[in-house]
């Protein structure tokens, strides 16, 4: 009898841990994105603001994703959302004075790399899906083989084209340009005077352009070089190389800002007041139709299809970007980090595992707030709008991230003289060659006085 | 105990004693009034002496918040290499040029429209307020709507000349341009002030002064010359410290408009200071600037508050 006892409570004990073991066993996936009771916890979470706002109308994803984070753990999750353009700031003060009162945030392209080489993060585990996600993307978040950041969305700049244009200019719609030598020749065809001439022909006037053929963000911000570094990749320039000197004067480099600064100067394909240009102005002159071909984020897409304010409602398509030497182009993207200073890491960890799913990549690509970071999400919003996914699919499997954002706090700094160089060339006080090697020492300069070789380079390295 | 009213020394000390206070009635008017105003004095000095005095200290040291470990007392070497740095003379330079031509112009402009004001007797209310709108736009809209109307593709500015058969020129892209761009959106957003402070100051020129000199066969010049001008004198010199010293820390039509480009050839001390704290992180070098321009203006404002002690006495 007492032996059938035993047998019986083996046997049980046996059915009752089976069913875990099997599934953990059996979906590792799940088990490393569902979130484990937090009773009573509460978490800090600093946001960007404009991520509270939809462009779909309704609840924002992060909105939904935190009620359904407290309701499945039992926490508490408060967001301390802040303007884009403040929080890394704010946020670093805090982080400097250890004050423990935010536990984590979500961050830009650079912010993983500038935080965690301060020392100021936690690596994260890694995803057992990690091959679902971009590797772009995963290697812009890592330091040293560890991941400081989870990825929430991705974002790759587009080629974009004026489809009645193309008509109009005998091009076929359907085979947008490959190279940027075609774009530029696509260009010149589609840049009208008021008397339908275009650059080139006799009596063609620069000074009466109804539709330009380019537009560039040449403002003196991160607009400008964000939008170069898609032109310096696919001309086959680096910003650093191997070791981590920069390289931005390379011939390379020199022969892609050259391209940017003739289309300009040269040929009148950019509009005359270009070094002014930032997002909006870009954006607002592409849908206003006063623009044939851009190169730009996703967000301008659902801009040019909105009735209320674009012109060219039906008239764009996107695409893969021209290559020249390569297709690369740099991508962008949003990820979240965990804060060393967080007295509540468990749940931190959980609430970024939670945020970085395939199912809240979803949510946030169906509600129009964010790019999948994931391909399988970008398979499945490609049957939704095959012509926007199946763009973004391809640039973002072209893309890398901008290597100045593994310099950590010296990003920021050498962006600055990045973009300085280019408005120096776009308004002829510098030829792009002298621009450039100014900008390469100075960038030098800046990471020798940063102590990035000395310091931040080994731990980038994954040597202690 | 005493019953009458008055209360006598023995009982006021014996109150002391018992309770360890000093009775309040037995301090002087003068340090009652600074007990009262203690608090607010206390409050005074943690929002603004404190903030002043840290940043001035911060200003003598080498401070990197990408590298806050790094910490230390470098003197006065953040002053002499801010001083000798081409940015900053480029950007002390445009701010010179920016005060030098917005402020005069904005008190030609004002006092123009003052005077002319001042001899409206219908409808003067509306026309000041419709004279004052500017004002009550918040800067960085202003810039924005400005920046706007530049635009050569979609500005109304630049498509009204077009229509006059004149190529414009590219206000905020144009290198040679951009600074008096911003230096007109200056004047427009603050002319609106001097014109209430002028006609605030001319209304309150007794009006037999104009008889009298007009009794005495006064022209308008002269009448101008000698009356009104001398006794305006007083709030020109006010405007002129007001003005100057807003004019001098411009930031946010600036940051908005050009953010100091296009290649920095508008960039001004103010934008100059922001990039040192929230480009360059390096704190030493942001509070050094600041207190470089703060030192320029109060060099500057001793200078006018004496011409106008001077111009007190002479009345």
């Amino acid at each position: 009898m007492r032996t059938i006892r035993w047998i019986l409570l083996i046997a049980f004990v046996a059915l009752a841990v089976s069913p875990g073991v099997a599934t953990k066993a059996q979906d590792p996936v799940k088990a490393y994105y569902t979130p484990g009771r937090f009773d009573g916890q509460e978490l800090n979470v600093v946001i960007n603001s404009s991520f509270l706002e939809t462009s779909v109308g309704g609840e924002s994803a992060v909105e939904a994703q935190r009620k359904q984070f407290e309701t499945l753990t039992g926490a508490k999750v408060h967001y301390v959302p802040l303007p884009e353009n403040e929080m890394y700031d704010k946020v670093r003060l805090e982080l400097i004075n250890n004050s423990g009162v935010y536990d984590m945030m979500h961050t830009g392209a650079g912010g993983a790399k500038d935080f965690g080489l301060s020392g100021f993060l936690i690596p994260l585990p890694k995803p057992p899906d990690l091959d679902d996600f971009y590797p772009g993307d995963v290697a812009q978040y890592s330091i040293g083989g560890e991941l400081y950041g989870l990825p929430m969305i991705a974002d790759t700049n587009l080629l974009y084209w004026r489809t009645d244009l193309f008509k109009e200019a005998g091009l076929d719609p359907q085979k947008p340009p490959e190279t940027y030598d075609q774009l530029r020749e696509y260009a010149l065809k589609l840049t009208t005077d008021s008397n339908g001439k275009h650059p080139g022909d006799a009596d063609f006037d620069a000074n009466k352009i109804q539709i330009y053929g380019l537009a560039f963000k040449g403002v003196a911000g991160l607009a400008s070089t964000w939008e170069w570094y898609n032109y310096l990749y696919a001309f086959g320039g680096e910003l650093m190389d191997a070791d981590y000197n920069p390289t931005i004067n390379s011939p390379e480099a020199v022969a892609s800002l050259t391209w940017v600064v003739d289309n300009f100067r040269k040929y009148k394909l950019y509009p005359p007041d270009t070094p002014t240009y930032d997002y909006t102005e870009f954006h607002t002159l592409f849908v206003q139709g006063k623009v044939a071909m851009a190169i730009n984020w996703p967000y301008m897409w659902g801009l040019a299809q909105d009735e209320k304010q674009s012109k060219i409602v039906g008239k764009v398509m996107v695409g893969r970007k021209p290559g020249q030497k390569t297709h690369g182009g740099n991508i962008g993207g949003w990820s979240w980090n965990v804060f060393k200073m967080s007295k509540k890491q468990a749940l931190a960890i959980a609430f970024a595992k939670w945020m970085a799913s395939a199912d809240t990549s979803l949510l946030f690509a169906q509600r129009g707030e964010g790019n999948p970071v994931r391909k399988s999400v970008s398979a499945k919003m490609a049957e939704k709008d095959p012509i926007l996914y199946a763009a973004i699919g391809a640039n973002l499997a072209d893309g890398r991230g901008v290597k100045w954002l593994d310099t950590g706090p010296s990003w920021l700094e050498i962006e600055k003289v990045q973009y300085q160089a280019i408005q120096e060339a776009l308004i002829g006080a510098k030829d792009p060659k002298t621009a450039l090697d100014d900008a390469n020492k100075a960038a030098r300069a800046i990471l020798d006085k940063n102590k990035f070789y000395t310091e931040l380079l080994p731990k980038l390295k994954g040597q202690k | 105990m005493s019953t009458s009213k008055t209360t006598s020394l023995a009982e006021v000390r014996s109150r002391e004693r018992i309770s360890g206070l000093p009775d309040l009635r037995r301090l002087s008017n003068a340090s009652f009034g600074f007990l009262m105003v203690l608090p607010a004095l206390l409050l005074l000095l943690a929002i603004f002496v404190y903030p002043l005095a840290f940043s001035a200290y911060m200003s003598f040291h080498a401070f990197d918040l990408a590298r806050p470990q790094d910490f230390e007392s470098v003197g006065l070497q953040n002053y002499s290499t801010i001083i000798q740095s081409e940015e900053f003379l480029r950007a002390l330079k445009n701010t010179l040029i920016y005060v030098g031509l917005a402020v005069p112009v904005e008190f030609v402009l004002g006092l123009i429209l003052a005077l002319a004001l001042a001899n409206i007797q219908r409808g003067r209310a509306v026309l000041r307020t419709l004279l004052t709108t500017p004002m009550m736009l918040a800067p960085t809209a202003m810039g924005l709507m400005w920046k706007f109307m530049y635009n050569d593709q979609l500005g109304v500015i630049s498509h009204v000349i077009r229509q006059l058969g004149i190529n414009p020129p590219l206000w905020l892209a144009d290198p040679n341009l951009a600074l008096y761009s911003v230096v007109i959106v200056d004047i427009w957003a603050t002319t609106p002030l001097i014109i209430l402070l002028m006609l605030a100051g001319l209304l309150s020129i007794p009006h037999e002064y104009y008889e009298a000199a007009k009794i005495d066969g006064a022209g308008l010049i002269g009448i101008f010359r000698r009356i009104t001008l001398p006794l305006l004198r007083p709030v020109i010199l006010v405007g002129l410290l007001l003005r100057g010293m807003d004019a001098f820390r411009v930031f946010d039509i600036i940051f908005v408009m050009t953010k100091g480009g296009p290649a920095m050839r508008s960039d001004v001390l103010s934008f100059f200071a922001y990039r040192q704290m929230f480009t360059h992180r390096a704190v030493g070098d942001a509070t050094s600037t600041a207190w470089i321009m703060t030192m320029m203006l109060l060099v500057a404002g001793l200078v006018l508050i004496r011409l106008m002690r001077r111009q007190g006495e002479s009345q």
